[in-house]
């Protein structure tokens, strides 16, 4: 099962804990999966059906813009960060 | 150096002249600012006087009545923009802000924040058209500092906002200039300092500097009257100029051309928009005639992105035998007028280079009056390495341990964890640090009074994104490369090169050519140290699908079956009788009568791109009379994952340095207690001069990419992010005097030598 | 305003262009003769993106009025390849990679010129010193230097008598 690794910040939402193992074959069912043991994450990655812009999610290490229906193999790690600019 | 031995390439690695070279030494280059249109007219923009103040009444009366002035638009004439987000490849912007930046709305920011803009017949009547605009401001109280500005009573640059944090939701009840605030947090950062031997804890503070682009802004825009505009300009990315423009004059994109011109710099102070909108709108206005705006220096230093000025406290602890055990640390950035500093990457970089398990960093994105910043360089990156790079030379000293010994023991590799959470992949950072000290620099002695050595290394993430390239093989043999790049520092030559090894032709025969936004698929901008890398991919693609249809072509030809054929060293051969071999030249002679025009395609988001890392050395003397530091010798080492073009490859890494060297010596927006800039030219912003800097070497170490199919990393960016610690750890090791606070300018060191201020 | 009538020899040819007399030479060369080799950094005299030279001295264009052309001999970056060949200077930028955006190249290598006419064997330091007026954001100076240098061998070894 794909493990979601959780900002500090949004960590209290899901009583503390850094990572957290849910079920999920697309990072949609994850998120979702992680909204119901951590309820209103979703909400907070999520804008209008894409993770918001503000934000970037990295699996297995590669960090990009992904749909929520991309595949996610099991046994990934999944990252939320900051998005960042270059020069 | 190499690390892992090279394959066998016959362009990659050499040092041909770059495909742009003749028309840029003899002056046929055109640049945004040489675009001359018939019938062009001249904008200019009227500034605000003040930092901080409330407009109550724009007249632009008096200006519309002049004779040959045909244009005049304020804040009132840009279309409605909604409270929406537009991505600029990964740079998030807020559309309603960058409208407020563009143009004030109710109130002025900072010191030279556009409120007006006038097209006139020529630039000196523009110029007196603006004289004739009458504004009056309501003057309010500035706050410029980041410190200041967290206050809970400083002065507040916009009454309705609050504190959010990286998801954009608002955690903070009162009104606040922090626009953000995020944590990265693991691991027992407590229990670890409670076992370090030596704990040190320092605060620091980085002044606002500029990217110093020697070609100010421009852009000359044509409202057509079919509706459609189009825009030249010297941008880092003109997609990027194209949907920033769609989105604030609220035009589809297909309804916005933007052709760039060859840019005089940009260092990513050329991806928002300052006058292409302005332009469009005038020109609209003056009845679709070509407007052309450039910029005076004094409007780029005021009113174009510098980067932010810092303020940042680190606390790191070591145990006896010399490990990173844990770091603390807070950084808060001036974000300018308007959020979006780049706070969080410079958290996320400054652990980088080491393998730490327990660490807290608290960021904050502030707002004050002075010009929203945009990247410089490894955005966010300098200043904190500077605050954690000068306490890692703290804690060395404290253990009597060597600095580059030190770095080595605790490096990151490939699994460390960043601090995001995120394992690096295949990591050059020992490597670096491991030339640098078999390097003949270090290896020498630095001896003399005041004279000192410093080291530093630094990390940049380097893009990925999206590229496009279209290539079309010529009947004569050549291929003509499509790119939609600009070309900053010779990505010409590097995609080229590419192009050339992967087809096994000559350099010589590959002709890039950088097309407007009408001509090819989407293309992020030259930045984020991507071109090479990620555009570099897409070429790569696009070579092998050329490949497969010159193997097919030479099937027809020699009448063989496909599968017995393979593309080997620039022609195709029959795998059974390789005597049975047709190149490249001939298969493209033949094309008309093979099946027409063989062109090739790619497009796509790069995947897999490999992180930069730089060690850097520098020796430093200091004149204890006039404060004065000469550098005496610099050695940038860098992993460029594999240099393309060896030549530009070290010109980055030595431009990054120089840049690195003015901002830890001599370059900071000096502010009155107004909010006025008193120093926006380059007599008194001193960006470095020939006679300023030593020869820098360089030394390219090359860790390949295995996501890449020559191992190409970013190279453009990284080298900028060590010489203000390595600078700062040189001067202690001269004279004794630990510098926090940039830049180490003259003043402060003669101030610490025989009091006055602090240092 | 009334414009001034000036006559000038610019690369070598007769020009004449009529002038207000608050134009700058930088002004008149871009914009009115199509010279757009000659850059704009700082129209302040700071960068030397604009260096001309001016009867025999690099000056800022910038700095110069547009009338006090008249009778000078001034030389562009598009008149320093003669008779279709790169001027050594611009073959060792190309060779040495001394030019990354190329906005300051045409003053860069205009200035190097004068320099050589004057001193043909400058060195490093001379090369330095005599550069610090143009400013460079992309390269930190080594290649320009460099190259400068080289060019400075190459023309050297040219002007050795031929017998």
């Amino acid at each position: 099962m794909p493990t979601v690794r959780l900002p500090a910040l949004f960590r209290e939402r899901c009583g503390g804990a850094t990572a957290v193992t849910v079920e999920g074959s697309t990072l949609g069912e994850v998120l979702l999966a992680l909204d119901r043991r951590c309820p209103g994450i979703f909400e907070l990655l999520v804008e209008g059906g894409s993770i918001r812009p503000e934000l970037a999610v990295a699996i297995d290490g590669e960090t990009g813009s992904y749909l929520l229906d991309e595949p996610v193999p099991p046994g990934a790690e999944i990252a939320i960060l900051p998005a960042i600019a270059g020069g | 150096m190499t690390t892992i031995e090279r394959p066998r390439y016959q362009v990659i690695g050499t040092r041909p002249i770059r495909p742009d070279g003749v028309e840029k030494v003899t002056g046929r280059a055109l640049y945004g600012a040489d675009v001359r249109l018939p019938g062009t007219i001249y904008g200019r923009v009227l500034r605000s006087p003040h930092a901080h103040a409330r407009i109550l009444r724009i007249d632009t009366s008096a200006a519309e009545r002049m004779p040959g002035v045909l244009a005049v638009v304020t804040h009132r004439d840009l279309p409605a923009v909604a409270d929406g987000i537009q991505n600029l490849g990964e740079t998030a912007v807020n559309v309603r802000e960058l409208a407020a930046n563009l143009l004030a709305d109710d109130k002025v920011l900072y010191h030279g924040h556009a409120v007006a803009a006038v097209a006139a017949v020529s630039p000196h009547l523009a110029e007196e058209a603006l004289g004739a605009i009458t504004v009056e401001y309501e003057v309010l109280p500035p706050v410029l500092d980041v410190r200041e500005a967290m206050r809970e009573d400083a002065p507040l640059l916009d009454e309705s906002r609050r504190t959010k944090n990286i998801a954009g939701q608002v955690v903070g009840e009162r009104p606040s200039n922090i626009a953000m605030h995020h944590r990265f947090e693991a691991g027992d950062v407590e229990a670890a300092f409670a076992k370090a031997s030596v704990v040190i804890e320092r605060e620091f503070r980085t002044k606002m500097v500029h990217q110093g682009y020697i070609e100010p802004q421009n852009a000359t825009a044509v409202w057509n009257q079919d509706g459609t505009v189009t825009i030249w300009t010297s941008t880092q990315g003109a997609f990027a100029v194209r949907g920033q423009v769609a989105e604030l004059l609220r035009l589809p994109v297909s309804k916005v051309r933007v052709v760039p011109m060859e840019i005089g710099g940009g260092f990513g102070g050329k991806i928002p928009v300052y006058l292409e909108p302005l332009a469009a709108l005038l020109s609209r206005k003056a009845g679709g005639r070509p407007v052309k705006m450039t910029m005076s220096r004094t409007e780029v230093f005021q009113a174009t992105g510098p980067t932010s000025g810092t303020w940042i406290r680190v606390k790191a602890g070591a145990d006896a035998e010399g490990r990173l055990l844990a770091v603390e640390a807070e950084l808060c950035y001036e974000a300018g007028a308007f959020p979006g500093s780049s706070v969080n990457a410079g958290a996320m970089c400054m652990l980088a280079p080491y393998d730490v398990e327990n660490f807290r960093i608290d960021t904050y994105d502030v707002v004050v009056n002075k010009p929203k910043t945009a990247a410089y360089r490894a955005p966010g990156a300098p200043a904190a390495a500077f605050a954690m790079e000068s306490v890692v030379d703290e804690l060395c000293r404290a253990l009597k341990m060597d600095p580059l010994a030190f770095r080595l023991k605790n490096s990151s590799r490939e699994g460390t964890r960043q601090v995001s959470g995120v394992p690096f992949p295949r990591i050059g950072h020992e490597e670096c640090v491991r030339a640098a000290m078999e390097s003949d620099h270090y290896r020498s002695p630095i001896e003399g009074p005041n004279r000192g050595r410093g080291v530093a290394s630094g990390f940049w993430f380097n893009g990925g994104m999206q590229s496009t390239v279209l290539v079309a093989v010529n009947p004569d043999g050549t291929v003509n490369l499509i790119e939609g790049n600009t070309d900053i520092g010779g990505t010409r030559a590097s995609l080229a090169m590419q192009l050339a090894e992967a087809l096994g032709i000559p350099y010589e025969d590959v002709k890039p050519f950088v097309a407007d936004t009408d001509s090819i698929g989407h293309n992020d901008v030259t930045g984020g140290s991507r071109t090479t890398f990620a555009t570099g991919l897409a070429v790569y693609e696009a070579a092998m699908d050329i490949r497969r249809q010159m193997v097919a072509r030479a099937a027809r030809i020699l009448n063989l079956p496909e599968e017995d054929l393979e593309y080997v060293d620039g022609g195709v051969q029959s795998k059974s009788d390789p005597s049975k071999r047709i190149g490249f030249k001939e298969i493209a002679r033949q094309q008309a009568r093979t099946g027409g025009p063989i062109t090739g395609k790619a497009s796509l988001v790069a995947r897999g791109v490999g992180p930069a890392f730089s060690t850097q050395i520098v020796d430093v003397e200091v004149d204890p009379e006039t404060g004065k530091v000469t550098i005496l010798r610099y050695t940038v080492v860098q992993d460029a994952g594999r240099a393309i073009h060896p030549s530009y490859v070290e010109g980055q890494m030595q431009g990054g340095v120089a840049q690195g060297i003015g901002w830890a010596l001599h370059e900071e927006y000096c502010y009155d207690e107004q909010g006025h800039l008193l120093n926006a030219n380059f007599l008194d912003y001193r960006i470095p001069t020939a006679l300023d800097l030593p020869p820098i070497e360089t030394v390219i170490v090359e860790v390949p990419n295995p996501a890449h199919p020559f191992g190409v990393r970013g190279v453009g960016e990284v080298s900028i992010v060590p010489p203000l610690a390595a600078i700062a750890n040189a001067i202690y090791d001269a004279i004794g005097v630990r510098f926090t606070d940039l830049p180490i300018s003259p003043r402060r060191i003669v101030e610490a030598l025989y009091g006055g201020k602090e240092g | 305003m009334a414009k001034v009538h000036v006559r000038t020899e610019i690369n070598g040819e007769p020009v004449e262009f009529l002038a207000e007399p608050r134009q700058s030479l930088l002004e008149v060369l871009r914009e009115e003769l199509g010279l757009t080799g000659t850059k704009e950094g700082c129209n302040n005299g700071n960068c030397g993106a604009c260096s001309v030279i001016f009867d025999g001295r690099v000056v800022n264009a910038c700095c110069v009025l547009a009338v006090e052309a008249e009778g000078a001999r001034i030389v562009t970056i598009e008149g320093i390849a003669r008779d279709g060949e790169l001027h050594p200077l611009q073959q060792a930028f190309l060779e040495e990679a001394a030019l990354q955006c190329g906005i300051c190249t045409p003053g860069i290598i205009v200035a190097a010129k004068a320099l050589l006419d004057r001193e043909p064997n400058p060195d490093e330091l001379r090369v330095r010193h005599w550069l610090a007026g143009n400013l460079c954001r992309c390269t930190g100076y080594d290649k320009i230097v460099r190259a400068v240098l080289a060019a400075a061998e190459r023309l050297q070894a040219q002007e050795v008598p031929q017998r």
